[in-house]
């Protein structure tokens, strides 16, 4: 099959899926909290997987076809209240996503497999018909037999729904101009959402007007005229719908059959195909592949500055010389709108990981048997499409672990008078070009005594050590690999696997963790992470002839090193800076490089977190945006990079991994050091 | 390919022509590294470079004597002193990095060698294998290659036989 069709495929599925999963945690939080379902929203969970059927048929994915198949049969029963959701159902329906999401995987990889049966016998036996038989009402209302012969069994339904809440039905009969119908249907559907119901909207034949097309809508509400008019506007006639005194038996068996279910889903489909037209799906590499192009103009760019000021130096052209500042500048401020705007392209919203963290909260939380209401906010941060690839695997163990053994059962938390609910919640906003997500839970807390003895007793740190150990060094024995407060080993998490690749994967991302807990209130997990990877403004410096770049959200100042204002604690050196002492690191020393040490040296002051680390270099290049290529695999276990870059004349520079480095600088064992010379 | 000082690079074709079907020949890139002689098999060679500037990476292992940037792409160069057991030797004319891909999925890894020789194409029986040799060589020899001397115009002196993967591991 067409590559190019296959990749619409499934760029459309996937957002149907995502839709899908977006509404379904609604829809259960609703359940959950004993609410009505929204009917609408159900509807539209309805549309989409009706809709991921046809284009799953129509693209040739027969698998795909047969889940939505069956998982509509039952979406329909939903929405037509011959099925009364239960907690099994949503179980099922949340499979169904899983499934689809693997599906879609497999597909997009080119395998094929996955026991679909399995899922359709589950389906089967949660859909039995688990309704009481209601009466059908619709009887009571004279409503023109010509309007039921074309509502849809979903409507009736709805229809009757109303009634036997003791809903009174309306006619609003309003006119639109034809060009505008759409959005301003749109704008009535809001409008009307909180104050009544659609049922459903039939043209009208009357209207003398050529550009405009009269509307009969018919409404269910439990309010009164005033207050439909002060939400529709003083539009059309609204007028109430007698309910007959005879109440017929039943709907008249002369009229046409409803319009089929298909017939409806091509015009989703049509919506839906529409819809496409105006985003653009773009491979990353291809947005990469341009990045990489924008750096190597900013290149090009520095190249004609360094020129230009070469001929100034020189004293040639001096008359042309500000024409040509002129023109390099604004060729500067457009390179930076062109590299802003594919960065922008880039940057996806949290929303996307979220969604997919709020149906593993769901799960693990049944699976423990916990209470858990997850609250989500910031979800629409933005991030660099390849930083959220990254990031969903530490933020999945990270939430295992809070629901696990965080968040207690509801009996502990009685007893905690805490309550029974426990919550969890996921922010996220943007600090600077930094991005920020927390993740907190009101469970009970790390126990630090505990961990303790679990890194003693797993070898990891020596009694000596673990009574020196600070607040925050204990807190990162979290990371250490094989060490777990759990007792017991659950399937999720507990073996001490999982937080040590939450760190591991946050660095390489250039981010940091951290945490905060008290015992029986609860932990919170910070992470700061860069908002892109793609380009960074690095600060260049040198080191005994060699050149390094720095990313420059890290660094908070640089100085002259000023031998008078270091001082030497447990034979380390720190240096005094305004009210503070930092520790200070030698790079010459940490990468072994031959260096005199003559003439005027600098400190780079880093801050990573609450750490503050002085980074002591021979010289400052200035700052320049960078292009971060990743080291291959042959370098993969050297500390310390984050990555290399380009700066041009051939001069490749090793970018500092920062946190890496100050984590390095707080967790080595003080060496003897000579003093340092100014 | 003795002299290729006029360009930074001497790309190969890109499309090597397929070996005869007639005959069981494979194509070998040899190379002097010090005063030793030795082949990689042509299909694992991607392109040869002039020396260029190369950037040091500390902490690595001594064996890797830095990266340069091809194209965008970081490379990581090794030297043949410690890859290859021989002696140390200046920077020449003649050094030429070589850049390997060992197999599909591999990364492009740079050889700084002394010299670039010429392409042997050498027929199954003059290839003596690690195994038949007895001796304990390290992984990366897949053997010696012996061009028969009746069948080439210049003498050729034996060769030893890379195996790109096991090298660069």
């Amino acid at each position: 099959m067409d590559e190019n069709l296959r990749d619409e495929f499934l760029a459309e599925a996937q957002e149907i899926v995502e839709a899908l999963s977006r509404d379904l945690l609604i829809l259960d939080r609703a359940h959950k909290d004993d609410d009505e379902l929204e009917h609408d929203r159900l509807n539209e969970v309805f549309r989409g997987v009706h809709t991921l059927k046809g284009l799953s048929s129509m693209f040739g994915f027969p698998q795909i076809g047969t889940i939505a198949h069956v998982l509509e049969d039952l979406l329909d029963d939903l929405r037509l209240g011959k099925v009364i959701a239960n907690a099994d159902i949503f179980d099922v329906l949340f499979d169904g996503v899983e499934l689809f999401q693997r599906l879609l995987v497999e597909t997009s990889t080119g395998e094929d497999a996955s026991d679909l049966s399995l899922f359709a016998e589950a389906i089967e036996r949660v859909s039995t018909p688990n309704a009481p038989d209601a009466a059908r009402p619709t009887g009571a209302y004279d409503i023109d037999t010509n309007i039921l012969a074309v509502l849809t069994e979903y409507e009736e339904h709805r229809l009757n729904h109303n009634a036997e809440a003791g809903a009174t039905l309306m006619r609003w009969t309003v006119e639109f101009p034809l060009e505008s119908i759409d959005t301003d249907l749109d704008i009535v559907r809001e409008r009307a959402k909180p104050v009544c119901e659609i049922i459903t909207y039939l043209p009208s034949m009357e209207s003398d007007r050529d550009d405009a097309i009269v509307l009969e809508v018919l409404l269910a509400t439990t309010n009164d005229v005033a207050t439909l008019r002060g939400a529709l506007g003083d539009t059309g006639t609204l007028e109430e719908l007698p309910r007959s005194t005879v109440a017929r038996e039943s709907i008249n068996p002369d009229r046409p059959a409803p319009p089929s279910k298909e017939s409806r889903s091509d015009i989703a489909i049509e919506r839906s195909v529409r819809a496409v037209a105006d985003t653009v799906r773009v491979d990353i590499r291809k947005l990469d592949n341009l990045m990489n192009l924008v750096g190597e103009l900013a290149l090009v760019r520095g190249a004609v500055t360094r020129m230009t000021e070469a001929l100034r130096a020189r004293g040639v052209g001096r008359d042309l010389a500000p024409e040509i500042l002129r023109i390099n500048r604004s060729f500067e401020r457009r390179l930076r709108e062109l590299q802003d705007g594919i960065l922008d392209v880039r940057m996806v919203p949290l929303r996307h990981v979220f969604d997919r963290l709020a149906r593993v909260v769901r799960q693990v939380a049944r699976e423990n048997k916990k209470e858990v209401h997850l609250a989500v906010s910031g979800a629409e941060t933005e991030i660099d499409k390849l930083i959220i690839e990254e990031l969903s695997d530490p933020l999945l163990h990270i939430i295992r672990n809070a629901i696990d053994h965080g968040i207690e059962d509801v009996r502990r938390r009685e007893l905690a008078g805490k309550p029974t609910t426990g919550t969890l919640v996921l922010n996220a906003y943007q600090k600077g070009n930094r991005v920020v997500i927390e993740i907190e839970d009101d469970g009970a807390g790390i126990d630090k005594a505990k961990l303790i003895s679990r890194a003693v007793s797993a070898g990891r740190i020596t009694a000596q050590e673990a009574n020196e150990l600070s607040e925050e060094e204990t807190l990162a024995l979290v990371f250490q690999p094989g060490i777990s407060t759990q007792n017991s080993v659950t399937e999720i998490s507990g073996r001490g696997v999982g937080m040590d690749v939450v760190k591991t994967n946050i660095s390489r991302l250039g981010g940091i963790v951290e945490i905060h807990t008290e015992l029986g209130i609860g932990t919170t997990f910070t992470l700061t992470l860069p908002a892109t990877l793609a380009i960074i403004r690095a600060l260049v410096v040198r080191v005994a002839g060699h050149i390094y770049a720095l990313p420059i959200t890290t660094v908070s100042e640089a100085i002259v090193l000023d031998a008078n204002r270091v001082r030497t604690i447990e034979s380390r050196d720190m240096l005094d800076l305004r009210d503070a002492t930092i520790p200070l690191c030698y790079l010459d020393d940490l990468f072994e490089h031959e260096s005199d040490r003559s003439g005027r040296r600098y400190v780079v002051v880093v801050v990573v977190g609450t750490k503050r680390v002085g980074f002591v270099v021979d010289g400052l290049d200035g700052q320049q945006d960078v292009v971060i290529r990743a080291l291959g695999k042959s370098l993969a276990n050297v500390r310390g990079f984050a990555g290399a870059t380009d700066l041009g004349d051939q001069r490749v520079a090793l970018v500092l991994d920062t946190p890496g480095l100050v984590e390095e600088v707080f967790r080595a064992s003080p060496t003897p050091r000579l003093e340092a010379s100014a | 390919m003795s002299d290729a000082s006029s360009s930074s690079l001497v790309p190969l074709s890109e499309s090597k022509p397929a070996p005869p079907p007639e005959e069981d020949v494979t194509e070998y890139l040899a190379f002097m590294a010090a005063t030793e002689r030795f082949a990689i098999p042509l299909s694992s060679v991607r392109e040869i470079l002039l020396v260029l500037p190369i950037t040091n990476v500390p902490r690595s292992p001594r064996e890797i004597l830095g990266i340069i940037v091809v194209r965008g792409t970081i490379v990581t160069v090794f030297d043949s002193r410690f890859l290859l057991k021989v002696d140390a030797n200046e920077s020449t004319r003649q050094t030429r990095i070589i850049l390997v891909k060992p197999d599909g999925d591999d990364e492009v890894m740079g050889l700084m060698v002394d010299q670039v020789l010429q392409v042997y194409r050498l027929a199954a029986e003059e290839v003596e294998p690690a195994t038949a040799i007895g001796a304990d060589f390290g992984d990366h020899v897949m053997g010696v290659g012996r061009p028969n001397e009746q069948r080439r115009a210049t003498p050729s002196p034996p060769l030893t036989l890379l195996d790109p993967k096991a090298l660069f591991r």
